[in-house]
């Protein structure tokens, strides 16, 4: 007899005889005397009995109770119907990638609404498991549950944060039919592709704007959730869904004294380099000599200097000037600033009294500046990091960066930001950067999209 | 444990070894410099705190510490560190969307100098019914670095350094692929440990190494798919249960960041750097099991009782049995099998087929669906309804004597000349305590044993629904067959 069960995100196969298409797939565990694989294998694993016509008992699956009821019917966009079909095309699997604002969420829920089956939905931050709970509830009537942000309960459709997922899966990888991974491209890294390995669920969706990754781990994103269904880019997209946008770079000069420290900070770092031979060709190289500074003094002033000098560029007074300069020309507008520094953030958020969101800002209080932003009791938000990804900021038509890590993916999806339609309202994206300092060489390289 | 990047460990060789805190002079120093600090911040502002430690971390690396290891003291004694948001007049969270919301209705959503700013403090202020100086209070109270100290659990230097090793030890192992340990441990200590270890969902292999020591090798469901770490932080969880053990000694492979891999290895020679761990144990498994525990001592049978004795391995798994009974030299164990799940039942049951050479009792809770299937079983087996009658176990131990040896121990048992006196008192007994049997025997110059088994003889029937031997009572069978 041969019975097939799932043990913390991998299945056990019980058997008298093993086939080679299953060793293929299996290993003998002899701390149970049976064999073993990834849970992500089910269905394959499944469909190889079928074709031998072997008989198995299959106990994987134990799925959450589910009683679904639909409140609206989901108005689809031509693209949006296309993509869906060439989802269910392809056996239930696959990724779907378009632009940030055209509605991937809405593509997952007519997904939803067409299967009803307990789904699980896999997220980058709790901010978005808060968006994806109230676009669920708006179109459906059903019991929804969360893993992350300090909830643990599990619902017919239950949202995760990345980071609970990983814990977590072990328990969840046998819970549910669906699993849909938003932001897909965070996947594949060594630790959250393991989501996708010890999950059983037989139907798996991916959506992103964006599916490459700089170390090529994408290419796995086929083996964990499918190909790529249906994609278009930016550039694909007829006007109409899209605000029109312009973007302004504004160079600012540091003051005297500033580009005095600044060029002496750095002269300290450099000196530091040449002097030990060091050349850093990548990140790995800049980590080496952090690891280094830990006993080193020498090492961990030339890091120092390496900090101020950068901190010097961020925080550049003119820069605030500036940033004054332009919120006068918007007044009234809804105008998002972006700011990678928490000090920077601190800093304008006290002074002049804009509302901060951060990893630090206290839950309720986030809610309601974004609430309050949505019902236009707040126009001006200064954020750090949470607003990064498809975070809906409905109507802001302006956005300012004062800084930024030169990541590409950052860049479009903040850019995405303001890319929500708008009837007739041009959108600004305004990036200030100091120059004649190293944060220029990061803002060009974030433009080469 | 604490965050990876304050890890300090050395490399060599395919090994990888922790830079532990010895008791140097310096160390002690800069520890208790550190927990007189605060020790004196309690009071005082969070920012201020972090102030000063920022000043003695750069004074510490001046000295030629390891910044790392400055902050990774400084990591243990936050923990030990209760902040206070302190008193408001109103509602932090309020304060704040009021004044938002008057930025944006006056001023669009942002004030651009220090004179509006302070009209929109002023009106807010007035419309909550409060000064200006509450507002302001008020408004940043939000922010962490506003938080008061408001209790710090002092430490001493040693114990500080101490946890720091523990710390140590565990922030290496979120990074290990497995781990094993090799012990030398009582029942309840690995009871414990291979509970967590399961509670964590993990998986062992155990193996003997010699007579007392144990080998077992510890990692997860995934692990034979692919090395991962997966299953690192809560290897290091164990270890406290490990280090609570008599003799222990740890192996664990861990991945760098790199992607090599390196050999860990410590073991009880290094005791002394750590706290001593005092595990607290469940006192007993069942009501079963304590009463029963309580009553054999107090029968006087001669052999000695053991609570959880030491592991017993069975196919490469752990098995402890609830109890083990000794004299002179032989050994049998007791398994008291009561209510649990089927699987656990079932999983049971398939152990104790499994053991062999070993003198075990299985006492069986015949309320059980599946008690039949444990009556199979190749050893003694009991069948008790609610509690395990106390007597049984104890004419099933003597079985476990060889032959000769109980024939002689019968044959003096026959030589028990029963004194008349006694049996002519016992055989006007229907009913009554056991303690009085019990000393009118001593009279006669008879041992407790042997006043049980010439009860047993004449048969008496031992009530033993008390744990308290005082009021046992005894009382004549009447149906032979009961």
């Amino acid at each position: 007899m041969n019975v097939l069960t799932y043990d913390r995100g991998t299945l056990i196969l019980k058997t008298d005889f093993l086939i080679s298409d299953l060793l293929n797939i299996f290993r003998f565990d002899e701390r149970i005397n049976a064999y073993r694989c990834y849970a992500y294998h089910y269905s394959r694993v499944l469909k190889i009995f079928e074709k031998i016509d072997l008989e198995i008992e299959d106990n994987v699956l134990d799925l959450v109770k589910c009683n679904w009821n639909i409140r609206k019917n989901i108005s689809l966009r031509g693209y949006q119907s296309e993509a869906i079909d060439a989802w269910f095309k392809n056996d239930c699997k696959g990724i779907i990638v378009l632009p940030t604002g055209t509605g991937k969420t809405r593509i997952a829920l007519a997904i939803l609404s067409k299967l009803m089956e307990p789904t699980l939905i896999v997220v980058p931050t709790i901010e978005l498991m808060k968006q994806w709970y109230n676009k669920i509830q708006a179109f459906f009537n059903v019991p929804i549950g969360f893993y992350g942000g300090g909830k643990k309960n599990i619902r017919c459709i239950t949202i995760a944060t990345y980071d609970s997922a990983y814990i977590n899966i072990e328990f969840l990888g046998n819970k549910f039919k669906l699993i849909v991974f938003d932001e897909v491209h965070h996947l594949p890294s060594p630790g959250y592709r393991q989501i996708a390995e010890m999950s059983a669920a037989p139907y798996r969706l991916g959506l992103t704007a964006t599916p490459e990754r700089e170390d090529n781990l994408h290419l796995d994103l086929n083996t964990l959730v499918g190909e790529i269904v249906y994609s278009r880019r930016v550039s694909e997209f007829p006007r109409k869904y899209l605000a029109e946008y312009r973007i302004e770079t504004i160079r600012v000069k540091l003051s005297e004294e500033e580009r005095k420290l600044y060029l002496e900070n750095m002269e300290k770092y450099r000196r530091y380099l040449e002097k030990h031979n060091l050349r850093l060709r990548s990140i790995r190289d800049f980590e080496k000599i952090i690891m280094k500074s830990g006993l080193d003094r020498e090492a961990r002033e030339a890091i120092l200097a390496w900090h101020n000098a950068r901190k010097i560029a961020f925080n550049a007074v003119a820069k605030i000037d500036i940033l004054k300069e332009i919120l006068s020309k918007h007044r009234g507008d809804r105008i998002l600033i972006f700011t990678e520094n928490n000090e920077v953030v601190r800093k304008i958020s006290t002074n002049l009294l804009i509302p901060e969101i951060s990893y630090k800002t206290d839950d309720k209080e986030r809610e309601k500046i974004l609430s309050g932003f949505k019902k236009g009791l707040i126009n001006v938000i200064i954020t750090s990091r949470v607003l990064e990804e498809g975070i809906d900021v409905p109507d802001a038509n302006v956005a300012i960066i004062l800084s930024g890590t030169g990541s590409k993916r950052e860049f479009i999806q903040r850019l995405g930001r303001i890319l929500r339609p708008k009837d007739g309202k041009q959108a600004v994206l305004y990036e200030i950067i100091t120059s004649g300092t190293k944060e220029i060489r990061v803002s060009r390289r974030r433009r080469k999209i | 444990m604490l965050p990876s990047q304050l890890l300090i460990a050395r490399v060599k060789g395919g090994f990888i070894f922790p830079k532990y805190a010895y008791f140097r002079q310096r160390y002690i120093l800069l520890a208790s410099e550190l927990i007189e600090l605060f020790k004196k911040s309690v009071g005082r502002k969070r920012k201020i705190l972090l102030d000063k430690i920022n000043e003695l971390e750069e004074k510490a690396f001046r000295n030629g510490f390891d910044y790392r290891f400055a902050r990774g003291l400084i990591h243990i004694l936050l923990r030990k560190t209760i902040f206070d948001k302190g008193d408001v007049k109103v509602d932090s969270l309020k304060a704040r969307l009021e004044v938002f919301y008057e930025v944006n209705r006056v001023y669009n959503g942002f004030v651009l100098n220090e004179e509006e700013r302070n009209r929109v403090f002023k009106k807010v202020a007035g419309k909550l019914n409060i000064t200006v100086p509450e507002l302001i209070k008020s408004f940043y109270s939000t922010y962490e670095e506003e938080d008061t100290v408001k209790e710090f659990k002092p430490i001493s230097p040693i114990e500080l350094l101490k946890q720091y090793n523990l710390s140590l030890t565990q922030t290496l192992l979120f990074k290990a692929l497995n781990m094993t340990i090799n012990f030398i441990a009582t029942g309840a200590e690995v009871k414990i440990l291979l509970y967590n270890a399961k509670r964590l969902g993990l998986m062992y292999m155990a193996d003997q190494i010699d007579e007392n020591t144990v080998r077992l090798n510890i990692d997860g469901p995934a692990s034979i798919l692919r090395q991962t770490q997966r299953y690192g932080t809560r290897l290091a969880k164990l270890i406290p249960y490990i280090f609570s053990t008599r003799k222990w000694s740890i192996k664990a492979r861990v991945e760098r960041k790199s992607g090599r891999k390196y050999l860990f290895y410590i073991s009880d020679r290094y005791r002394f750097l750590f706290p001593q761990i005092d595990i607290r144990m469940e006192e007993y498994d069942s009501m079963v099991e304590m009463t029963f525990y309580k009553r054999f001592k107090t029968l006087g049978s001669g052999w000695n009782i053991f609570r959880e004795p030491e592991p017993i391995i069975v196919n490469r798994k752990i098995f402890i049995p609830d109890f083990s009974f000794t004299k002179n030299g032989l050994k049998v164990y007791l398994e008291i099998v009561g209510f649990w799940t089927p699987e656990y039942l079932r999983r049971k049951l398939q152990k104790l087929s499994q053991l062999k050479n070993i003198n075990i009792i299985i006492a069986v809770n015949e309320n059980l669906s599946c008690a039949k299937l444990f009556k199979k079983l190749p050893h003694e087996v009991i069948l008790f309804r609610d509690k395990l009658p106390t007597p049984e176990v104890y004419l099933r131990l003597k079985k476990y004597f060889p032959e000769k040896k109980v024939k002689s121990r019968l044959s003096k048992k026959k030589m028990i000349v029963i004194p008349k006196e006694f049996k002519e008192y016992l055989s006007k007994i229907d009913e009554c305590l056991l303690k009085d049997v019990l000393n009118e025997g001593k009279k006669y110059g008879l041992k407790n044993d042997d006043i049980l088994d010439i009860l047993n003889k004449m048969n008496f029937k031992m009530d033993w629904k008390t744990i308290d031997i005082n009021s046992v009572k005894i009382y004549r069978r009447r149906d032979k067959n009961d």
